[in-house]
């Protein structure tokens, strides 16, 4: 793979785009005169317009996944592809955004300023910057702060503004890294509006975070590495499972009832798993039906924490949606 | 070159505290003394300008933010001296011109030419300086590009005056002095190369500014190489 590559346009035409391939990645480093092999034959495949998670305990070899992916750091070996070209190609550079655990620049330099730099860096107009970058702080709430310098920000301040330069160039893939450290609960919820937002414009997102409920509510899928290799990946969105537990008023429920219907009942207490928001109220409604007092219904917690915890499906499968061609 | 990297490079080194109050300074001294002494503090500024390049923001994390764009980084490092140098040409300017208010006020007997001689030295010396440093940056982290720089020519010069006293001939000469003595072409590979990465001309003539482009140059070329090639691990630091 070539370092740096020479820039290259990017097509006039808008060809249908082809997500990150990553096939047999490795990469090593020097520690203290031994080479530790961080990634050991990474294959991942992310669909074009996707958001992914990865998860994986500290030392995993997610982050150098993630500089692999942004050029950062250059592999021992492997194929790394983002939408058909080499990561280091000028066009995708152009077309993509990173948010950096913790946004370092200038401190004396103003926020404004700082984002009309990325953005003339980015390849924009002074003019287009403007705009665009007033229209970003504004729906981050950093609109107070322009004229701020950076060493006046708090680290959520800092967070945003990181949010806004990736942002700035609307790119079609963003790479997050702990894009929510140290943000506020109302800034929590912007980050992943935010990340809703580039979704439904058809970004693709790589989300590096170890807020498993975060990560939940975000992707569409999620891969767990684990010492270098990619361990599983499992679907969130399209075969989500949301075990439900219902506590019922003993002596009102009739327990072949419950179970014909699919339902396990120990107890008082019934469970079963549903897909959304909508399957729980369909099942709430069909226990009532079957004539039970409900006395409380909830989620039997987050289904991502436990796989986690497990290192295993709550489903029972012992994997998940591996990538194409993968192992 | 990429102009935005140009003008903030630019920017930021104008507006900095150190480098204002350095300016000051550099016109107070222009107009009531030498030229030695302006350019001599003025000099202070090219350090700290080219100790800015490339080790610092490789440590604080901001190079992932700019490699993670569009950028050429051969085209970003000669961006960055290329900014540097545009502020160096700046306080040059200042500096002549303290000067030239100094001249006209009586208080600097220097000719005009001498004061010419002074600004174009400043400005040939600068360049090779921010060259150096920046090819130093280009593989080392935070401030060790102006630590290598300041140890180098510290180290060639002393070298320089110790290898002259070794050569003097004595009653009795160390087996050291008496090599130097039968192989005189060591200590002139030692001045050739001092003479090259830190020259020193009484006067700018031809030969001093093309071997001022000559080696900044290759020290550019050598740095936008490493440069290319290096890893910027997450979290440099």
């Amino acid at each position: 793979m070539t370092v740096v590559a020479e820039e290259t346009s990017a097509s006039p035409l808008r060809m249908p785009r082809r997500g990150i391939s990553v096939r047999g990645l490795r990469k090593s480093f020097r520690d203290s005169g031994a080479s530790k092999e961080v990634l050991r034959g990474v294959d991942l495949d992310i669909e074009a317009g996707e958001v992914i998670g990865l998860i994986g305990a500290n030392g995993a070899g997610k982050t150098t996944l993630m500089s692999c992916l942004l050029g950062f750091l250059f592999p021992d070996a492997g194929d790394l592809q983002i939408d058909g070209l080499a990561v280091d190609d000028m066009a995708v550079r152009a077309r993509t955004g990173f948010v950096p655990e913790r946004t370092a620049f200038g401190r004396n330099l103003h926020g404004r300023d700082f984002l009309i730099y990325m953005a003339r860096l980015a390849g924009l107009s002074r003019a287009d910057a403007a705009a665009r970058i007033d229209a970003l702080m504004e729906r981050l709430e950093l609109t107070d702060a322009a004229e701020r310098p950076l060493g006046n920000y708090s680290r959520g301040m800092l967070q945003r503004i990181g949010l806004c330069q990736a942002l700035v160039g609307q790119p079609d893939f963003l790479f997050l890294d702990e894009p929510t450290s140290g943000l506020d609960p109302s800034g929590l919820l912007l980050v992943r509006d935010l990340i809703g937002e580039q979704k439904a414009r058809g970004a693709t997102v790589l989300l590096n975070s170890h807020q498993l409920a975060e990560v939940e509510r975000i992707c569409d899928r999620v891969y767990f590495l684990r010492d270098g290799r990619i361990e599983r990946a499992e679907t969130l969105r399209a075969t989500r499972i949301i075990p439900i537990m219902i506590t019922l008023l003993p002596g009102s429920f009739d327990v072949e009832a419950l179970r014909s219907h699919g339902l396990s009942v120990e107890g008082s207490v019934a469970t079963a798993t549903v897909e959304d928001d909508a399957g729980i109220a369909a099942l709430v409604r069909l226990v009532i039906a079957t004539g039970a007092g409900v006395v409380e219904v909830r989620r039997a917690g987050a289904d991502l924490e436990q796989m986690f915890r497990k290192g295993g499906s709550p489903t029972g499968a012992t994997g998940g949606l591996l990538p194409r061609g993968g192992p | 070159m990429i102009r935005a990297v140009i003008e903030q490079t630019y920017r930021r080194t104008m507006t900095h505290g150190a480098m204002i109050f350095g300016a000051l300074v550099v016109v107070a001294f222009g107009v009531f003394n030498a030229p030695q002494i302006p350019y001599g503090l003025a000099w202070l500024i090219v350090l700290g300008t080219g100790s800015q390049l490339i080790g610092p923001e490789f440590s604080s994390g901001t190079l992932q933010l700019i490699v993670a764009r569009p950028v050429n980084r051969s085209r970003y490092l000669l961006s960055r001296v290329g900014g540097a140098f545009a502020a160096i040409v700046t306080v040059d300017a200042i500096a002549a011109a303290s000067l030239a208010v100094g001249k006209y006020a009586g208080n600097n007997p220097d000719s005009w030419s001498a004061l010419g001689q002074a600004a174009g030295k400043y400005a040939l010396g600068g360049l090779l300086a921010l060259s150096l440093l920046a090819l130093f940056g280009s593989f080392t982290r935070s401030y060790a590009n102006i630590a290598i720089y300041i140890v180098l020519e510290t180290a060639f010069a002393a070298t320089i005056a110790w290898l002259a006293m070794m050569r003097m001939p004595r009653e009795r000469s160390s087996a050291l002095a008496s090599f130097l003595q039968r192989r005189p072409e060591v200590v002139k590979a030692v001045k050739w190369l001092s003479g090259n990465l830190f020259p020193d001309a009484t006067a700018v003539t031809r030969e001093y500014v093309l071997l001022i482009l000559a080696n900044s140059a290759v020290a550019l070329f050598l740095g936008c190489l490493f440069f290319r090639r290096r890893e910027i691990p997450y979290g440099a630091d």
